[in-house]
């Protein structure tokens, strides 16, 4: 009847038999063992507004712009590099849409439109053929069926048997990229593939289940029983989350975040594939699954209307002039390659109310996707890699599109990093160029990783090799 | 044998309190109403030497009262408690190793585990129902034939899983599970399934079941009106898991569900029937055992520190001397209040007989044994006992006087005054014994003197036994020790020469068996007793006034009251 000593022992001792809890989530490897590099290319439609994305001074430690400060964390700037001046303008061409999308990830030359190599991720990837379940993903949100604009809507070249390149479309599906990825039947878990713990999903799926449970029985009860059970479920809840928040992950599989899915197309669907391809590519880094990845943001010239994702991120503008791309003169839209146009010069001196406005949303698009970007960083550094240090620590995130904005011009392109490849590359810093072209990005990315073969990249005359100062 | 001559306590008891007071309802055909029904004592005990008695043509009559009838239990929703938890676990999945025990220990106003309001709801408890969870089902989810009770390969996973859903959530819900739920725990199976394959599977099932709400809680949503204003029934499943977490600190068994399942538990002759099986079932004696654990504070013997003999292998069997005996005696031997003060009867193994210094006794096996001689009586003498109440190197008689007056008489706690400076007593030295010294500095002036006249002389009695409860005729300075005293403030005032005078005082003093009773109920009610109980309380007194009242009927009449039977 009264508080035994032995007890508060064991009281104690709960600490250490908390800790099955989050085994799953403890460093399981040695420090000492390296850990493997990887890179990810992000593409998103139809270019940037360049004066709202630079930071305005070069060096380090630059100052946030506009687009990129959700990028500018205290928990990601020191992974963030600002690539400008790098021109996309290997290809040649006329600087159309389809153009910029066969170029983006190749910086080869051209024919009819089309690239004629391989684009980086497939460059990268076959040098972990036998190493990797899969030598490279395509990950894609949307990017086929487009109402407008292209279809051709892939940036991944590989090898054509019989000579040759070819496309590869991503897989715009994630419950197909789930099962190819985790399954233990059919997918990269089994068959002599890195063990998945699942122990994250799994410990998730139970906890969400039970808190419900809690719900559920709570809304039997009344008064203070009924508000117990719910408060008893709000800690489930809690505890849930501070799983999540505080525990490294060595290798675990996502918690699959959509159970069906009628139309991996249908715009509603946009930012829930988005999360659970982020998921996805960060267990697969994680698990050493891959260790390279496209994320795919709908097509070039995206025929993608921002209100069937979500009207209230408000991405509407209303054009200015009859000329206005397909949308007619003082017609809203939120059509994102006919808002993309709808300035007149990119840099007006004074621009009108329709001009305005429409650089102004652009610009939040633009920012929403930083965001994205920043919150798949953020899932990367949720895991603990081989060597200790975070997954996000041994990873480069390349974010580009097809155009640098709506002038078509491939010029100055919106090149943003984040990542450093466990300190092979400089980070925190904006890198000023004039006139290099993009093929040395890959150069440099390749010969960051440790690999042989990119002393250049993509079509020669253009490329020179790694961007030196980048490389630390 | 007690059985044969015991008194109808419980009749006295439940009639007392409701069946002589209000005209109860006429029986309804399946329903409980009628549970609270007057026959309630005089049907149903059987003389049977090996069953505790419930009544018979012999009892006596029902004491008139104008008392009000108890309430019923409290309705805050409970919690499993740590010992009821680890047995449960034990009986579900067949791990013993007491996973609860790192849960924090329960604190609730009546003293005993079983308080309605004595666990805190915070996120270390939220999290230890996880970690628990997680590694039990792990665990089990080794052996799945064992924990499933079908074979996978043979029966068809899903087959075997939806089976094992079904049958084993009944017993951890301690009720069927229903559609719904069958439905939901199958498409959590399906998804740990689709993440880990079969085995993830059930055991995620088994993790989600661990800490689920119909599991940790004591959830009675009632199943209608009771017989009078403010009372509700219980559905027979809810009976069911009163009754087996009252008498076993366990979930029911496939025979008590089953009983709720087939209209068996409706009915208080019913309901009677089920409570002696449950009592006198092997599992019954955690009840006995648990309850006087808590009640004398044996819990405590592991941690003390008695000097270099006092070994956690000798705590032990202290502990376990005196669960034994009670379980023994009230069990078995249907004894009452007089009889456990004052029996010779104990059971020792090899080391506990060295300080009885009863020869002959060899091994670690427990064995009945008489306690011969003027030392022993009962439990208050018994090692452990003495034990708790000592210094590292000697007894203390304050400890033992105050252990007396509070827990023993059910008198408020003695503490020594607000900003009271307790005097340092100067050891024994040739001069003066310590006794002597003790009562210099505590007897003879205020704000010390009320209330250490109180406690000090039945101390004092047990003068002879030291830290461990070995037994001394002098001192360390070979002069005699006093054990002489006056009992005062009690029912049983006056002298005695010694324990064993002071025990048999004690003995026949209603005021302790009164102590016994409150202290019961505070256990089954899990709340303290207020100024509406005074009926059941009284006759719990009354009840064990009688002196030879055998306490299996105070538990069975607990059992059968309102406050256990109603909401």
């Amino acid at each position: 009847m009264r508080l035994p000593r032995r007890n508060l022992l064991r009281g104690l001792g709960g600490a250490c038999l908390s800790l099955p809890f989050l085994e799953s989530a403890g460093p399981a490897f040695g420090a000492t063992t390296p850990a493997p590099k990887r890179a990810l290319f992000v593409f998103t439609s139809t270019g940037s507004v360049r004066k709202n994305w630079k930071p305005s001074a070069v060096g380090m430690d630059p100052p946030p712009s506009p687009i990129l400060k959700p990028l500018a964390t205290p928990e990601l700037k020191p992974y963030l590099t600002v690539l400008s001046g790098i021109n996309a303008g290997a290809g040649g061409g006329t600087n159309t849409h389809l153009e910029g999308m066969a170029c983006c990830l190749t910086a080869s030359a051209l024919s009819g439109g089309y690239a004629t190599g391989i684009s980086i991720d497939t460059a990268l990837g076959n040098k972990f053929k036998g190493v990797t379940p899969f030598e490279s993903l395509q990950f894609g949100v949307k990017t086929r069926k487009p109402p407008n604009g292209f279809g051709d809507s892939f940036i991944t070249y590989r090898d054509r048997a019989g000579g040759g390149v070819e496309g590869v479309y991503p897989e715009d599906n994630p419950i197909a990229m789930y099962a190819k990825l985790f399954s233990t039947t059919t997918g990269g878990g089994a068959g002599g593939a890195p063990v998945l713990s699942q122990q994250l999903a799994r410990n998730r799926s139970v906890l969400d289940f039970v808190a419900d449970e809690h719900k559920r029985v709570a809304a039997s009860l009344n008064g203070a029983d009924r508000a117990r059970l719910e408060e008893h479920s709000t800690m489930i809840r809690a505890l849930e989350q501070s799983m999540v928040a505080n525990s490294m992950l060595t290798c675990a599989a996502p918690k699959q975040g959509i159970a069906t899915l009628s139309d991996p197309e249908a715009a509603s669907n946009f930012r829930a594939i988005s999360d659970m391809n982020m998921d996805m590519i960060a267990a697969a880094f994680a698990c050493d699954q891959t260790r390279v990845a496209t994320l795919q943001y709908s097509t070039g010239e995206s025929g993608l209307n921002w209100d069937d994702v979500d009207p209230a991120l408000n991405f509407r503008a209303t054009a200015g002039r009859s000329t206005d791309n397909g949308v007619g003169a003082g017609k809203a839209t939120s059509w994102w390659h006919g808002i993309s146009h709808m300035p007149d010069t990119w840099d007006p001196i004074n621009p009108n109310a329709s001009e305005k406005q429409a650089l102004e949303v652009i610009t939040r698009i633009q920012a929403w996707f930083a965001e994205q970007i920043g919150s798949l960083a953020l899932r990367l550094k949720k895991y603990t890699d081989k060597d200790g240090k975070s997954v996000l620590d041994n990873t480069v995130i390349f974010w580009t599109t097809e155009v640098a904005q709506g002038d078509h011009g491939r010029n100055d392109m919106p090149f943003t990093v984040v990542g450093n490849l466990g300190g092979a590359l400089k980070s925190n810093i904006h890198l000023a160029y004039n006139g290099r072209q993009h093929g040395d990005v890959f150069a440099t990315i390749g010969t960051a990783m440790g690999l042989t073969g990119f002393n250049t990249f993509g079509r020669q005359g253009y490329t020179q090799g790694p961007l030196t100062d980048w490389l630390k | 044998m007690k059985a044969s001559v015991a008194l109808s306590l419980a009749a006295s008891l439940t009639l007392a309190c409701s069946g002589s007071i209000e005209p109860m309802p006429g029986p309804q055909a399946g329903g409980p109403a009628d549970i609270a029904g007057p026959s309630i004592g005089g049907s149903g005990g059987t003389g049977s030497p090996s069953k505790p008695p419930v009544g018979g043509p012999g009892g006596a009559a029902p004491t008139p009262s104008a008392c009000k009838p108890a309430d019923p239990l409290p309705a805050p929703l409970r919690r499993l408690t740590r010992r009821e938890y680890n047995n449960t676990i034990a009986d579900l999945i067949g791990d013993t190793s007491g996973p609860a025990n790192s849960f924090s220990p329960e604190a609730g106003s009546t003293g005993f585990d079983t308080a309605a309001d004595g666990a805190a709801l915070n996120d270390k408890v939220v999290a230890n129902y996880a970690t628990a969870a997680e590694t039990l089902a792990r665990s089990a989810a080794k052996n799945l034939p064992a924990l499933m009770g079908c074979d996978p390969v043979a029966m068809g996973e899903q087959a075997c899983a939806t089976q094992f859903i079904a049958r084993f959530g009944r017993r951890v819900f301690r009720r069927p599970v229903s559609t719904d739920e069958q439905a939901r725990y199958e498409a959590l199976f399906a998804s740990s399934r689709q993440l880990g394959g079969f085995a993830a599977g059930i055991e995620d099932v088994l993790r989600a079941f661990l800490m689920s709400p119909q599991f940790l809680y004591r959830v009675e949503l009632g199943a209608g009106p009771g017989p009078r204003a403010g009372l509700t029934k219980l559905s027979p499943y809810e009976m069911a898991t009163r009754l087996s977490l009252f008498f076993w600190a366990a979930g029911p068994d496939d025979e008590l569900l089953n009983a709720a399942q087939s209209g068996g538990l409706n009915t208080v002759v019913q309901i009677k029937a089920q409570a002696q099986r449950l009592l006198m079932h092997e599992k019954g004696g955690r009840l006995v055992r648990d309850f006087y654990d808590q009640w004398l504070e044996a819990d405590a013997l592991d941690s003390l520190f008695r000097g270099a003999t006092f070994t956690p292998t000798l705590a032990g069997s202290m502990r376990q001397e005196i669960q034994t005996y009670f379980d023994q005696l009230i069990r078995q031997r249907g004894a009452g209040w007089s009889e456990l003060m004052t029996s010779r009867t104990s059971f020792v193994n090899d080391e506990l007989a060295r300080l009885y210094e009863i020869p002959g006794i060899t091994g670690t096996q427990f064995r009945e044994v008489m306690r011969q001689g003027d030392r022993h009586r009962g439990f208050l003498t018994m090692p452990g006992i003495m034990t708790l109440r000592a210094f590292p190197n000697e007894g203390s008689p304050i400890h033992r006087g105050k252990f007396i007056r509070e827990q023993v008489m059910c008198e408020p706690k003695l503490m020594p005054l607000a900003g009271v400076v307790i005097p340092k007593i100067p050891p024994a030295d040739a001069g003066k014994t310590s006794r002597q010294q003790l009562e210099e500095k505590t007897q003879v002036v205020e704000p010390c003197k009320t209330c250490h006249t109180l406690m000090n002389p039945p101390g004092f009695a047990f003068g002879k036994f030291d830290q461990v409860g070995g037994w001394h005729d002098v001192d360390d300075q070979k002069r005699p020790i006093d054990t002489a005293g006056t009992l005062s403030g009690t029912d049983v005032d006056g002298s005695f020469q010694g324990h064993v005078e002071l025990i048999e005082r004690l003995a026949g003093s209603k005021q302790a068996n009164a102590c016994v009773g409150k202290l019961w109920f505070r256990y089954a009610v899990a709340r303290m007793e207020t100024a509406t109980d005074d009926c059941t309380m009284r006759d719990l007194s009354d009840a064990f006034t009688t002196a030879k009242g055998d306490v299996r009927s105070v538990i069975l009449g607990l059992a059968t009251s309102d406050a256990f039977l109603y909401r």
